[in-house]
């Protein structure tokens, strides 16, 4: 039982994962609307508040975040990730803003794609 | 796997070449298609991704690409790494042409050699 425990603690749980990005992703880009001189600012504080965050989950994992905020002007945008790792091991969560959820999502003027990858030591 | 042996450093350089070798093969005088980019992205990846293997390096990897239709909207990204300094590393390709940008990002994380029989 101790030992079931302690591996569950050990992996990368997208159940502890996904809220802290998308707590980090609200909290930042709540009600704010596409701004050229302020986006570069909310990347990099939405990359190391999700990173501060995921490292004090104090597991056995190295992390990479990645953020992409895109204004929206109609164009079409793609993004794909691929791995070569453990697949028993390693996993990815990522998380799309705006979500379904909110409310006045089709006049939001951005779109934000958050990813986390953890990789196990 | 066996992995060659030294090279204990991420060799931007090297990742450097596989990936603006790959785009320049996968979107060669290409114009931004909807109905191709998904394609196109994982024919990045794909490509990428086995030429890294190819290497025989003892690092795990993980490729983005991002392709974007250009009409002058934009476009920020950022990362933030959790890992060990001297050994790990990451490598950005940008691309564009008249229709599209393109940006690919490999990051290579180092393993403990022991550990090698486990990789996929």
């Amino acid at each position: 039982m101790d030992e079931l425990q302690s591996s569950e603690e050990l992996i990368f749980n997208e159940e502890q994962v996904k809220p802290i990005l998308q707590n980090v992703v609200d909290e930042v880009l709540n009600k704010a609307s596409y701004d050229e001189d302020l986006v570069q600012q909310w990347v990099d504080t939405i990359c190391d508040r999700c990173m501060k965050q995921m490292a004090d989950l104090q597991k056995p994992y190295k992390y990479i975040v990645t953020c992409q905020i895109m204004q929206a002007s109609g164009a079409g945008l793609h993004s794909s990730v691929s791995a070569y790792w453990n697949q028993e091991e390693d996993n990815m969560v990522q998380y799309f803003w705006p979500n379904e959820k909110k409310k006045d999502r089709n006049n939001c003027k951005m779109y934000c794609i958050i990813t986390a990858v953890g990789l196990f030591l | 796997m066996d992995f060659q042996e030294g090279g204990e450093e991420f060799s931007a350089e090297d990742v450097e070449t596989v990936i603006k070798n790959t785009i320049a093969v996968v979107l060669e005088s290409a114009m931004y298609n909807p109905k191709k980019v998904n394609d196109w992205c994982n024919s990045i990846i794909d490509s990428c991704l086995k030429e890294l293997q190819s290497l025989s390096r003892p690092y795990k990897y993980v490729i983005t690409a991002v392709i974007m239709q250009r009409n002058g909207g934009g476009l920020v990204t950022s990362s933030a790494p959790f890992w060990d300094g001297q050994k790990d590393g990451v490598c950005k390709v940008s691309w564009d042409n008249e229709t599209m940008h393109a940006v690919v990002t490999v990051y290579g994380l180092s393993v403990n050699i022991d550990n090698q029989s486990e990789m996929d």
